[in-house]
């Protein structure tokens, strides 16, 4: 069509083209040089800061020293910076002035939600404070020039873009495409008038840490943190203050957080939650003006806010629309969660009328109140107990030390006792069931392979011969050493005790010989979701075992929320001091075991992991095993497996 | 995560800017007959520079509302479970990238306003590898197929629309990017398992959409029309770099019309029908395709067996295989499994993809 036409018009078109050409060059060059005037007029507000001394390297990153850029936000010498400009613990800040002088600068304070720096630069004083944009008048599609200072003190250097989303990062920061990186970080973001829309900085939804989203360098994708959200909090970082995530100290009851309306499973007493008489069982509907309909809009709503802000809002309790202040608070106590000292009988053909106990585990809660195995639990200081996830969502809104009410059904009648809640605990249930002679592993379970086929490392399999596939069964799932497990030396080792405590056994391989890589944690979440399906296992039964080199992929595998792994032991040695630990959350219940030898347990090291497990509220168990090679390790391990669903 | 996508688009930003405007000079002639057949272009004559754009803030505002986010399939070997589709109906038909997100049992799509459905797929094309998958919905925002008609150019500026690192949680609506057009021209391209079977000249653009995410994303021009679909993630044969792309919209109306209308639909029957003892094969046909690497490798013809039936009837290596007696084929795999329910004396239909041609053979088991 268009070919037609330039034949049928040959001179019209030149004049056309030629007529066009200079008006789109011409049109070009004006764009251009309004988006270089909108940089340049903010460019006596934006400095080149430059670190000496520090580490040459943050995880995995090198850093490299080369300078950065901040804006001036106050007339007396403060300038906001991203904490990538710090990131390093440089021993020198220095700030180049358009004049070329350099001159000391130090931390006043830190944003640590939003990783900024609030640095003072006695000299920069009389520097002019630009103009920032209200955040509601920042429109998507608008054009926004990221500007930094890193080439010449006097000079900016610019990347064009667009806005292109505002209310990213949980509502932290406006998302833009034009080129952000080391060369903008702490710089400004401006409009076509040079106002500043935000602060830029290396940011992700996904992590928290200062390097977060550094990853996303020049990809698209950058982040600025809106000028006019710091200035609202400018007062309290200027007199030194660092600013935190502000925290509720609620937890949601929760299947699928993007289906559910946000019912609160817990609320920690002394949280800002408990203290404005939140209580289990709410419904939160709106927080701070906006409606609250699942768990992410929660998350949107406050996490943009620090600790020591009011939140208000409304929840809905008993058909009720009931107001709530909170102030916002830096940590949560963590939350413990409460028990019985039971273990439910499974497969329960009572399920859904109530919770059958198997087990009352000695010395427990349970086990003072008189409840015994065959009783069925039906109720809790009148809530309703009619299969384990209701039983456990119960729980949840208890806390250790509590007395319940609880309705049991014995031998067809109706018996209430009252409990005294113990905090769960991780520890290997006394009475070891005695190890009995079954025979050689060879003739009591057998070898398998499980494979995935998106994948093409196999995985060993021990499964007892008289497996029945009623969903009764754990599943230990052993890291070992790196490389191809010896299948035969596995089913020697755990034959008899697979068909002895009705566990089955996967053993992953790793995809490098040599090594774990962290590449291997979904493979192997894969492969317990396939184990579980294929051998009709008991998902509230899984632990994951880490033996020496193979623990800290065993504590990957374990803190992949999105797996049903609920126990961790770890075998021959700790959790590393800088582990991350997963939060503790009421319906989750994770459990944590470490077998080690007698001294070591009894070792400082040893006591400094097991208090910091615990100060996440997390239930941990040191056992001390005079082998922990042993066959006798291996059971507990099966034993302690099986054991993971108590509540 | 981070495929270091963008190494090459590192450059100084002017310079590259430049070469774009030195493009546009060099196929200014295009662009000045399409600006005949329509006038208007905010790029060179609205105030794109006056108070807060409103044209192009505006345009991103609609073109939002028509965007979703769809999630799937994926979450491992480096594959995101997520990208992005485009309502085409008012009715939740919507315009994706046909790729493994698809695959799972239930695909969900978030609308702008975080509203969430179940969506079914309908069908997919593997020429142009575009899907279409429908929700129940009506009365939703979409870009109307039929209005948009403003061929893209040279120089024209795009908008892309994704759902950019799945960064847009919740309700949060997608990404937007902004871009040129910096050419206009097929390409030869692979990607893990396979090429790039398209044949036509695809958009390439300079924002930066070869991401996570991205694929299905729509490609906006200065009047707020679809432009262009982004396809997966390609690299260019040549330079070996990522391909910031988009399929034209115009040119691949007749996928999207054959998908509508039921002429490309999946497989239904049912996979326990009777099978016959003696199946046909590949190699009874003569064929050797390319080895089976990924889920869903491309049914390429690899090399044919001497004096067999296929070479007989004129296949040809790098032949795609696009249907097998009218069944339309998704993968290697795909053929394979059709062929173990066709009895081996029963003569076979092949329809490939050769070059931009489309072309019929028909086989029967060599002795």
């Amino acid at each position: 069509m268009n070919l037609l036409r330039t034949v049928r018009l040959p001179g019209m078109c030149l004049l056309l083209s030629l007529l066009a050409w200079s008006s789109t060059q011409a049109m070009a060059q004006e764009e251009f040089a309004a988006l270089r005037r909108a940089a340049e007029s903010v460019s006596a507000s934006v400095v080149q800061i430059e670190t000496t001394g520090g580490k040459e390297r943050v995880g995995d990153l090198f850093i490299a020293a080369g300078p950065t850029t901040g804006v001036v936000v106050s007339n007396d010498g403060l300038i906001l910076t991203s904490a990538y400009t710090v990131v390093h613990e440089p021993t020198t800040i220095l700030v180049r002035l358009a004049d070329g002088r350099r001159v000391g600068a130090e931390v006043v304070s830190r944003d640590r939600l939003r990783n900024l720096v609030l640095l003072r630069v006695p000299e920069a004083a009389g520097l002019p404070v630009p103009e920032f944009v209200p955040t509601d008048e920042i429109r998507v599609g608008a054009f926004a020039v990221a500007v930094g200072k890193v080439f010449d003190p006097e000079l900016v250097n610019s990347s064009v873009g667009i806005v292109s989303a505002v209310d990213r990062v949980w509502g932290q920061a406006i998302q833009t495409d034009a080129k952000i990186s080391p060369n903008n970080y702490g710089g400004p973001l401006v409009d076509l008038h040079g106002r500043v829309l935000g602060v830029i900085a290396p940011l992700s939804p996904r992590a928290e840490s200062e390097l977060a989203g550094f990853e996303w360098y020049d990809s698209g994708i950058g982040f600025a943190v809106p000028l006019a959200d710091v200035m609202a909090r400018l007062d309290r970082l200027a007199a030194g203050e660092d600013l935190y995530a502000g925290k509720l100290g609620i937890t949601p009851v929760a299947s699928d957080n993007f289906t559910s309306p946000l019912i609160l499973a817990s609320v920690g007493r002394k949280s800002p939650a408990g203290q404005a008489d939140l209580r289990p069982g709410d419904e939160m509907i709106e927080v701070n003006g906006r409606p609250i309909r699942r768990f992410p809009d929660l998350k949107h709503a406050l996490g943009r806010l620090y600790a020591g802000e009011t939140v208000t809002g409304f929840v809905l309790r008993d058909g009720n629309r009931v107001p709530f202040e909170a102030v916002l608070e830096r940590e949560i106590e963590p939350f413990r969660v409460a028990s019985l000292g039971i273990l439910p009988m499974t497969p329960d053909e009572a399920a859904g009328q109530g919770v059958t106990v198997d087990e009352v585990l000695a010395g427990s809660a349970a086990e003072a109140a008189g409840i015994g195995s065959g009783d069925r639990i039906v109720a809790i200081q009148g809530s309703s107990t009619t299969d384990l996830d209701e039983l456990a969502t119960v729980l949840a809104a208890f806390e250790p030390g509590d007395s319940v009410n609880l309705q049991i059904e014995r031998a067809g009648q109706l018996v209430e006792l009252e409990v005294q809640l113990d905090g769960l605990s991780a520890d290997l249930p006394i009475e070891q069931v005695e190890p009995e002679t079954l025979g050689a592993a060879g003739d009591v379970a057998e070898l398998l392979d499980l494979k995935l086929e998106q994948f093409p490392e196999s995985c060993d399999v021990i499964v007892a011969k008289d497996h029945i596939a009623n969903g009764a069964a754990g599943l230990v799932v052993w890291i070992g050493a790196p490389g191809k497990s010896d299948g035969d030396a596995l089913l020697e080792q755990w034959g008899v005790i697979a068909a002895q405590y009705n566990v089955v056994v996967i053993a992953p391989h790793s995809s490098d010989e040599r090594s774990w890589a962290k590449e291997d944690v979904e493979r192997v979440g894969l492969l317990v979701q396939r184990a579980i399906q294929d051998f009709g296992l008991n998902s509230r039964c899984v632990s994951v075992t880490g033996k020496n080199a193979g623990a800290q992929m065993a504590s990957l595998v374990f803190l992949d929320v999105t797996r049903p792994v609920r126990g961790l032991a770890v075998v021959g040695g700790g959790i590393s001091p800088g582990a991350a630990l997963p939060e503790n959350e009421p319906l989750r219940r994770l459990l944590i075991a470490t077998w080690l030898k007698t001294d070591v347990a009894d070792s400082n090291q040893v006591q400094e992991m097991f208090r910091a497990v615990n100060e996440r509220g997390l239930p941990m168990a040191v056992v001390p095993s005079p082998d922990p090679n042993d066959s006798e390790t291996l059971g507990q391990i099966a034993r302690w497996t099986m054991t993971l669903d108590r509540h | 995560m981070n495929r270091m996508t963008n190494r090459f688009s590192r450059g100084d930003k002017m310079r590259s800017a430049l070469r774009g405007w030195l493009l546009a000079a060099a196929f200014v002639w295009l662009a000045v007959v399409s600006a005949m057949v329509s006038p208007i272009s905010s790029w060179g004559q609205e105030p794109v520079l006056q108070e807060n754009r409103p044209t192009l803030v505006e345009i991103t505002a609609l073109a939002r509302t028509k965007i979703v986010k769809i999630f799937g399939a994926g979450g491992f070997q480096g594959l995101e479970a997520y990208q992005t589709g485009i309502l085409i109906s008012d009715e939740g038909h919507i315009l994706t990238a046909w790729s493994h997100v698809l695959d799972a049992d239930g695909v969900t799509v978030f609308l702008h306003d975080g509203q969430r459905h179940e969506a079914t797929l309908m069908g997919y094309d593997p020429r142009s590898e575009i899907a279409i998958i429908k929700i129940d919905v009506a009365g939703t925002p979409y870009f109307n197929l039929d209005e948009s008609n403003t061929p893209p150019r040279l120089g024209d500026l795009v908008l892309a629309l994704t759902n950019l690192y799945g960064v847009a949680t919740g309700n949060e609506p997608v990404s937007v990017q902004h871009g040129t057009v910096t050419a206009l021209k097929p390409v030869e391209a692979n990607r893990v398992g396979g090429r790039f079977p398209y044949r036509g000249p695809v958009l390439i653009v300079d924002a930066i959409t070869s991401n996570p995410g991205t694929p299905g994303g729509a490609l906006v021009n200065e009047h707020g029309e679809l432009v262009g679909v982004i396809g997966k993630d390609l690299k260019a044969t040549g330079a070996d770099i990522w391909l910031n792309y988009g399929l034209p919209i115009n040119d691949i109306r007749g996928s999207i019309d054959d998908i509508l209308s039921g002429k490309l639909v999946l497989d239904s029957a049912d996979p326990d029908r009777p099978r016959p003892t003696e199946p046909m094969t590949l190699e009874l046909l003569g064929l050797r395709l390319v080895p089976d690497v990924v889920g869903r490798t491309p049914p390429y013809v690899d090399s044919l067996i001497e004096r067999g039936s296929a070479e007989r009837a004129g296949l040809l290596p790098d032949d795609l295989i696009l249907f097998v007696n009218d069944q339309l084929i998704a993968s290697r795999r795909q053929v394979e499994e059709t062929l173990e329910f066709l009895h081996r004396d029963d003569p076979v239909s092949i329809t490939v993809q050769r070059g931009r041609e489309t072309l019929t053979f028909e086989l029967e088991a060599g002795q």
